[in-house]
């Protein structure tokens, strides 16, 4: 062995970690090499001073003592099993298995799923409570749709008459333009005190909103429209409105003696009653800014009668259907319509 | 013939600091004891690898108080997981590599905590520099000190691979299942080591010997 073999491999001689062969040619180099010889001196004597190296540690039996104590603790508590991080648990070979990763695929997916649907039907339900807070200032009939059900009170009529006043001036002022007329007839209309709301669907809701709308302004629009300035025409609208709500009223009442359940279907009353509510109001309206006080009055009477029957639920109690056409009978509302019709006709 | 199996089984036991009544029970023995419930053979354990384990951490952490509760956490450790000791394990290899872990966790926790004091800075220097010559006993002190100092100047894995080699006496290959290193690595940070080593100390060799 050589000078520039063996100065390499020293430590490891020392270390003790050459095998035997190795071991025996450097014992043997060493022997011969001064320079090499000197060099494991140095590294042995080294390791003298190291080995004299004393550490202010002692072991003691209080530490045994400790450890004792805490083992028996945790043999006494419940068995937990130790906190491993999930990147190791995911690195671990033993936990990596692609039917694993699948199924946390497949969770994700349907947490996304979960979150995306009730993102929606919580878009939906703003949606619904925006129109409703908007249809405050409507009519009730409005917002009645299906089974959603709006009750008000029995003194309506009174409360009506008692708003006559703003709703007059509230006319006058909206008639520079059509969109400022439709603003104030939807701002006059009464509003109920009680509101009993059966939440709908959120599909439904969704289709109510729209087509409530739609009607509305379809309506509105309308009546405004096929009102002209002149009596003639105006008087031709107010024969066909009070033809079409007479008709209404009759069917009302016939409704409930075809019936012999305690409840009855008033669906169609109620849809043909929320569509001549709209033109109730307009054409009330502009009666009274033409001056035109028997025309208001007659308008005035029928509206809240329109108002109960298009907030009646569409199977309606036989003593809510009662109600209503003891009110009608009171006011004989169903003959004035007819004398009205006739005049406006003539 | 038994005369000498008697001389090394002493001499291995001496290595690890063993106590009396410890040399009958090998560590595959005290094992399966510890396994079938016998709880006096884990102090068994205790006594035999305690200061070994305890010396190696004070190497890496420099602190006695802090070694000693961390040699407590790693015999508790080594307790709860020795189910999961393999038959091909030694267990004193098996005991500092769980030492090395808990001292190395410890290290880190400590790390982000705060910042480790400097021994480069001026004024420690100069206080140890100060001061009369020293006779035998203060050599010693001087001398634990200095070599505590070094290891302390040492990165961490040469710090490991230097302890394990010349304190611990443990073979190249268990050094490298201990701390999970290549033999090629630790071959080149203990040597590393040695230099830095032998230039930090060599002011004291010629006084101390």
């Amino acid at each position: 062995m050589k000078c520039e073999e063996c100065l390499p491999r020293i430590e490891e001689y020392v270390d003790g970690e050459l095998d035997g062969r190795n071991g025996e040619r450097m014992r043997a180099h060493l022997s011969t090499c001064a320079d090499c010889a000197s060099e494991f001196a140095e590294l042995k004597r080294e390791q003298e001073i190291y080995a004299h190296y004393r550490r202010p540690v002692e072991v003691t039996p209080a530490q045994w003592n400790i450890v004792r104590a805490r083992i028996e603790q945790e043999e006494d508590a419940p068995v937990q099993k130790p906190r491993t991080r999930l990147s190791e648990w995911f690195i671990s070979r033993k936990h990596f298995r692609p039917v694993y990763v699948a199924a946390l695929a497949l969770i994700f997916v349907g947490l996304a799923a979960g979150f995306i649907y009730l993102s929606s039907l919580n878009r939906q339900s703003n949606l619904v409570l925006q129109t409703e807070k908007r249809n405050e200032t409507l009519p009730p009939g409005n917002s009645n749709e299906n089974n959603g059900t709006v009750a008000v009170d029995g003194n309506r009529e009174n409360r009506n008459s008692k708003r006559q006043t703003p709703s007059v001036a509230t006319n006058e002022a909206a008639t520079t333009g059509q969109k400022k007329a439709a603003a104030a007839v939807v701002a006059s209309v009464p509003r109920a005190e009680k509101r009993k709301v059966t939440v709908p669907t959120p599909d439904d809701k969704a289709q109510l909103v729209e087509a409530v709308a739609a009607d509305r302004d379809q309506l509105i629009t309308g009546v405004r429209r096929s009102a002209p300035e002149g009596t003639g025409n105006f008087d031709f609208e107010i024969a066909r409105h009070a033809e079409r709500a007479e008709l209404l009223l009759r069917s009302f009442r016939n409704v409930r003696l075809a019936a012999s359940n305690r409840s009855l279907d008033v669906s169609y009353e109620k849809e043909q009653s929320r569509k001549l509510l709209y033109q109730n109001i307009a054409l009330r309206r502009d009666a009274a800014a033409r001056g035109d006080q028997a025309t208001t009055e007659v308008l005035n009477t029928l509206e809240p009668i329109l108002l109960d029957i298009a907030n009646l639920p569409n199977r309606a109690k036989a003593r809510d259907v009662r109600s209503i056409e003891q009110r009608m009978e009171k006011k004989e509302i169903v003959a004035t319509l007819q004398v009205r019709t006739l005049v406006a006709s003539n | 013939m038994i005369k000498r199996l008697a001389m090394d089984v002493l001499g291995q036991a001496g290595q690890l600091g063993a106590t009396p009544g410890t040399l009958m029970n090998s560590a595959e023995d005290l094992i399966a004891r510890v396994r079938s419930g016998e709880a006096d053979a884990f102090q068994l354990i205790f006594d035999r690898y305690s200061r070994p384990i305890i010396s190696f951490i004070y190497d890496i952490t420099g602190e006695r108080e802090l070694s000693e509760e961390l040699m407590q956490e790693t015999f508790v450790r080594a307790y709860r997981n020795l189910s999961t000791l393999r038959g091909e394990a030694k267990l004193s290899t098996w005991l500092f590599g769980i030492a090395k872990n808990v001292a190395r966790e410890h290290g880190r926790a400590r790390q982000r905590a705060s910042r480790k004091v400097e021994l480069d800075d001026e004024a420690v220097r100069e206080l140890r520099d100060a001061g009369l010559p020293p006779d035998d006993s203060l050599i010693n002190k001087e001398l634990n000190s200095v070599i505590h100092d070094a290891l302390a100047k040492l990165d961490d894995d040469k710090r490991l691979v230097f302890s394990l080699k010349i304190f611990q006496q443990q073979s190249y290959e268990e050094i490298s299942a201990i701390t999970g290193f290549s033999i090629a690595k630790l071959k080149t940070d203990l040597h590393r080591a040695r230099i830095e080593m032998r230039r930090l100390i060599r002011p004291y060799l010629e006084v101390s010997l």
